[in-house]
């Protein structure tokens, strides 16, 4: 092999060396178990007229899908403060769980979000999700999501159109996790609403969730009384 | 984690504007988080498990008729985590519990503490202590939620 061929060939080997480092940093960076530190959510959310009108309805007691052991959405899920989420990067896919109500996300790398499949395969109304890298940043977008309510507890009643359109932005920073979602649906909001969650590495497993129906909804107690 | 992460964490938190409250429901939506009320009763069921804890207690009235409270606690998974002694209040024991009280429905509250036939306090030290113990790379130790004597020595 000729001088400069060699070269170069040592060049572009030494670049794919340093872009496969970069890559394996970065997910090592990911990889773990996290806990929620705290949210910064907006106080005024921007809500479109229909907004309000769909904010106005909202009922804790009825509108929580969270009380039929149905998780509402990873908005609503990363508000959820005690249990833990551990991030696995795989090759070619992002896997996701949360403690809270047993939720295994699969996020495929480099696909279209029109062919990816369910990213919760036993809940498809949270949608289809892809993800990708920017820098050391993981970015996930998720559409096809079910018209209902965003999230019960960090804004309760928030609600979502089945237009919305996500994107989770994960910022690791050594044992600090920080990740940054944004939500797109005109239906409900005149402009991108942003809610941004901290999270710390901790040394612990995942617990089995196995949610009761008992533990979760209020009918006993609303069949024993009348609301105040 | 290193301590000058912990001091930089608890900084940014002390930026943030809203921590939700520490259950999945909100707490803040469904209970009035000022002046706790307390009941005293036998308690009849006690449920340890998720999404949320709970006891039924039969409280009875001055006039002798028992009403049925539900007492809604943290999910199964944080008090195991927290080292909560799960067992320590069983079905027929006799005891006061302290409760914030629903916003909606009667004779249902979130649990507080509970006063136990000893004489001793019983209680979670929640999450945002928790937390921080981890955040501090700090052992986390929470004495009012076991009656283990290792662990109560410091009381």
């Amino acid at each position: 092999m000729k001088a400069p061929i060699r070269t170069s060939v040592l060049v572009l080997a030494s670049c794919a060396f340093a872009s496969t480092v970069r890559a394996a940093g970065t997910r090592a960076d990911l990889d773990g178990v996290w806990l929620f530190y705290g949210s910064q959510v907006p106080k005024d959310p921007g809500l479109t007229p229909a907004g309000r009108e769909k904010l106005e309805q909202y009922d804790p007691l009825r509108d929580d899908a969270d009380t039929d052991c149905k998780p509402v959405t990873f908005t609503n899920i990363m508000h959820t403060p005690s249990p833990p989420i551990e991030i696995r990067p795989h090759d070619g896919y992002i896997e996701i769980n949360y403690e809270f109500m047993d939720v295994h996300r699969r996020v495929p790398l480099d696909a279209t979000l029109a062919n990816a499949p369910y990213t919760v395969a036993d809940h498809p109304h949270m949608g289809r999700s892809v993800g990708r890298y920017e820098s050391d940043e993981l970015v996930i977008e998720t559409e096809d999501v079910e018209a209902g309510y965003l999230d019960t507890l960090g804004f309760p009643g928030l609600p979502q159109s089945a237009q919305m359109r996500t994107e989770e932005r994960f910022i690791p920073d050594g044992d600090r996790l920080r990740v940054v979602v944004t939500h797109h649906d005109a239906v409900y909001y005149v402009a991108p609403m942003v809610m941004t969650y901290e999270f710390i590495r901790v040394d612990t497993e995942i617990m089995p969730w196995g949610c009761t129906l008992e533990g979760a909804n209020y009918d006993k107690r609303l069949e024993a009384a009348e609301p105040k | 984690m290193k301590s000058p992460y912990g001091m930089l964490l608890s900084a940014i938190v002390m930026c943030l504007t809203a921590l939700p409250a520490a259950a999945h429901h909100s707490v803040a939506v469904n209970f009035e988080r000022g002046e706790p009320i307390e009941i005293r009763g036998t308690v009849k069921e006690v449920h340890m498990r998720n999404p949320h804890s709970q006891y039924v207690v039969t409280v009875r009235g001055e006039d002798g008729a028992a009403t049925d409270w539900f007492v809604e606690w943290s999910d199964r998974n944080s008090l195991v985590r927290r080292g909560v002694d799960l067992d320590l209040i069983k079905p027929g024991d006799t005891v006061t519990f302290t409760l914030w009280p629903s916003q909606r429905l009667p004779n249902v509250g979130y649990f507080v503490q509970a006063l136990l036939a000893d004489g001793s306090v019983y209680r979670d030290c929640g999450f945002v202590q928790y937390r921080e113990a981890v955040a501090n790379s700090a052992k986390f130790r929470c004495e009012e939620g076991t009656r283990d004597p290792a662990q109560r020595a410091t009381q």
